[in-house]
């Protein structure tokens, strides 16, 4: 135990002399950025990834001049996949690092866990957690940069009332909290939205036989079936069967329905079908231009995952060229912001603070998804 | 409640409730081998499952020759894990067996993930991959395979413990180590061959249900434990009975999430365990523990 400490007091006392040493490097005039990737833990595959998304907008906005000719200097301090590594390493970049504004961290947990803090400081953060209440508590310092997993439910029955034109719905999910968080999300907005629900049916992570839910939606005469499945491979699986039961009515999944993995493993049972997403590559200039760019720094394809920490270094950057360096003012500008075009869509904030309002319905194409209708559901 | 809704799920519950007949088999073989339940059976699914798929992928192997070379390296891997998992705790009780068969089941799947990768895969289809359309009911020709296999196989293997020297010694063993030996029978070559023959059953589930299931290191849990409901629902060590407790239980388990609840679905299969071991815990064609003795 006492080793142990007198480690971790060794490796904390290098860390601070390092970023002590970098930080009198560090030209006085920069603007400071903090951000809180996972650099260690379990997440930290993901971690590499926003970071590699976020430095290439970094180096896009310093080779344009910077902010108001200043430079940005991204600091960013390892949030170690954990909520109390997430809160540390918050306070770490206030306190030491002295970040202006934050992108924070993907996980709706460790916003969770980070929250009261950034109130407590009144620190403007990006964040790219997707549970709905995250931007839903009162907390006026967080600005969420993806669709919030509500908006995929309210744009499938807006696109089946309004683009497909059918009335009778119903649903199959997994009774996970994803699962049964979009189904919940579904079967209100069917009834605000004045379609029926016929029938929900549920089936557990993993189950390899959905006959019997398979026919129970069709004999309830549900006209579509929207299915919630957070995992590919059980997407696969029910594609396969509804098509062999002769797909007695439309399919429209969750974005797992469109994810590779489904697609490689249904093949030609997931021709035709559709799917929300939260935006198909190469579908707008902007996405475009993203993939060029991240193609030609790293010589990789981007991950679709990671596009928000771009986006959202962007977007502070512009905030804060148009109001200067106080945090109250680039709220208000984050806010402000509206038709802002990047990576992953067209942002315009609410008052709430969420800056996406729009997925995008595909269906299956040759084995990819190809856009069919960005549906925006406004801000709510 | 309409008839082709009706047919429809018990056609796909019989194709399932066969799926866990076939690895309730071996279940029942090493259990009455060796008075030791394997719960590692799953993974003896999920192995030649993914040895199928990288001797597809890696090597493009055919078909017939691709189930010959899963079957012998299945064969190796029933005594590998025997000599493993089994041998050395021949003479300790129960227990510490059942216990080492989940640390391999564990070291399996883990060792699955790290060899073959995280992502489910997908096992050519050796049948077209559109329903037959039988007055109304549409059925996978996979399933009709998988029911005409598990029917082959059990036919084989009545002939082969009742018309055969070899299964007649492998009987011998199950029924007596002691008197085996007296009489001559190399009991330990005996229950090595009935591992193999164990795992080559695995193997046959492996292959069959791969094409449906999709390959992941997970396809064989619920299937395991499925299996396990299965036989003692059947009447443990009873091998017709396990194929009929698994023919139950994948028909019940279809209806049951029609009618009742789709969210309670695998529930419905240990509901029933619990049930007939309470009221019946032979099972349906057990022979009572007193009998046995």
């Amino acid at each position: 135990m006492n080793m142990e400490r007198n480690f971790l007091v060794a490796l904390l006392s290098i860390m601070v002399l390092a970023v002590v040493g970098s930080a009198s490097l560090a030209d006085a005039q920069d603007i400071r950025i903090g951000f809180t990737p996972p650099v260690t833990g379990a997440s930290a595959a993901e971690g590499s990834f926003q970071i590699k998304a976020i430095k290439l907008a970094l180096k896009e906005i310093n080779a344009a001049g910077g902010v108001n000719g200043k430079k940005i200097d991204l600091r960013m301090v390892d949030n170690q996949s954990t909520n109390p590594g997430a809160l540390a390493a918050l306070q770490k970049a206030v306190e030491q690092e002295k970040a202006l504004v934050l992108v924070g961290s993907v996980k709706s947990t460790q916003i969770l866990a980070m929250s009261d803090t950034i109130k407590n400081y009144g620190i403007p953060t990006i964040v790219g957690g997707t549970n709905v209440t995250l931007t839903r508590q009162g907390n006026p310092w967080l600005f969420r940069v993806r669709p919030d997993d509500s908006i995929a439910a309210l744009a499938m029955i807006k696109y089946i009332k309004e683009d497909a034109k059918l009335t009778k719905v119903g649903i199959l999910h997994d009774t996970d909290a994803f699962g049964a968080g979009g189904a919940d999300l579904v079967e209100k907005y069917t009834k605000e939205n004045g379609l029926t629900l016929v029938k929900r049916e549920k089936f557990t992570t993993k189950d390899k036989d959905y006959t019997a839910q398979l026919l129970s939606l069709k004999n309830a005469g549900a006209q579509v079936m929207v299915v919630y499945a957070p995992n590919p491979e059980d997407a696969a699986v029910i594609m396969r069967q509804y098509r062999q039961l002769g797909s007695p009515y439309k399919y429209l999944g969750s974005p797992s329905s469109q994810h590779k993995d489904a697609i490689n493993l249904a093949r030609e049972a997931s021709e035709g079908l559709l799917a929300v997403a939260d935006f198909v590559p190469g579908a707008t200039e902007a996405n475009r231009k993203y993939a060029e760019d991240y193609k030609k720094e790293y010589n990789e394809e981007y991950d679709g995952l990671s596009i928000w920490t771009y986006d959202g270094l962007k977007i502070l950057a512009n905030a804060i060229k148009k109001v200067g360096e106080d945090r109250a003012k680039i709220r208000d500008a984050i806010l402000a912001t509206q038709g802002y075009k990047g990576g992953l869509g067209t942002f315009s904030f609410s008052p709430n603070g969420d800056g996406l309002h729009e997925v995008s319905v595909v269906q299956i194409e040759k084995g990819n998804p190809k856009l069919l209708k960005i549906v925006n559901v406004g801000s709510k | 409640m309409d008839l082709s809704t009706n047919l429809q799920m018990l056609t796909t519950g019989l194709a399932m409730g066969s799926i866990y007949g076939l690895v309730a088999l071996g279940f029942v073989l090493i259990f009455n081998a060796v008075n030791v339940v394997n719960f590692a059976q799953g993974e003896f699914v999920m192995v030649p499952a993914f040895v199928a798929v990288w001797l597809m992928e890696v090597f493009h192997v055919p078909y017939p020759l691709l189930y010959l070379i899963t079957v012998v390296f299945m064969g190796a891997f029933g005594i590998a894990f025997q000599r493993i998992a089994y041998y050395p705790l021949r003479n300790r009780t129960f227990l510490p067996v059942v216990i080492s068969t989940i640390g391999v089941s564990i070291f399996l799947k883990n060792g699955a993930q790290i060899v073959f990768g995280a992502e489910p895969k997908l096992m050519q289809r050796p049948t077209p991959p559109d329903a037959l359309n039988v007055f109304g009911v549409f059925i996978d020709p996979q399933f009709i395979v998988i029911i005409l296999c598990t029917l082959a196989l059990l036919v084989f293997q009545h002939f082969f413990f009742e018309k055969t020297k070899l299964g007649k010694m492998m009987q011998a063993t199950a029924q007596d180590k002691e008197m085996a030996r007296l009489l001559g029978i190399r009991v330990a070559k005996m229950i090595a061959i009935t591992f193999a023959y164990s795992s080559i059953l695995g193997a046959a589930a492996g292959i069959l249900v791969g094409p449906i299931f999709y390959v992941a290191k997970e396809m064989g849990g619920m299937l395991g434990l499925k299996a396990f409901c299965s036989t003692i629902v059947g009447g443990f060590g009873n091998v017709p009975g396990a194929i009929l407790g698994g023919l139950f239980l994948g028909v019940v388990e279809v209806f049951a999430a029609y009618y009742i609840s789709s969210a309670y679905r695998d529930g419905f299969a240990f509901i029933i365990l619990i049930l007939v071991l309470l009221v019946r815990p032979q099972g349906f064609f057990g022979e009572k523990i007193a009998e046995k003795a």
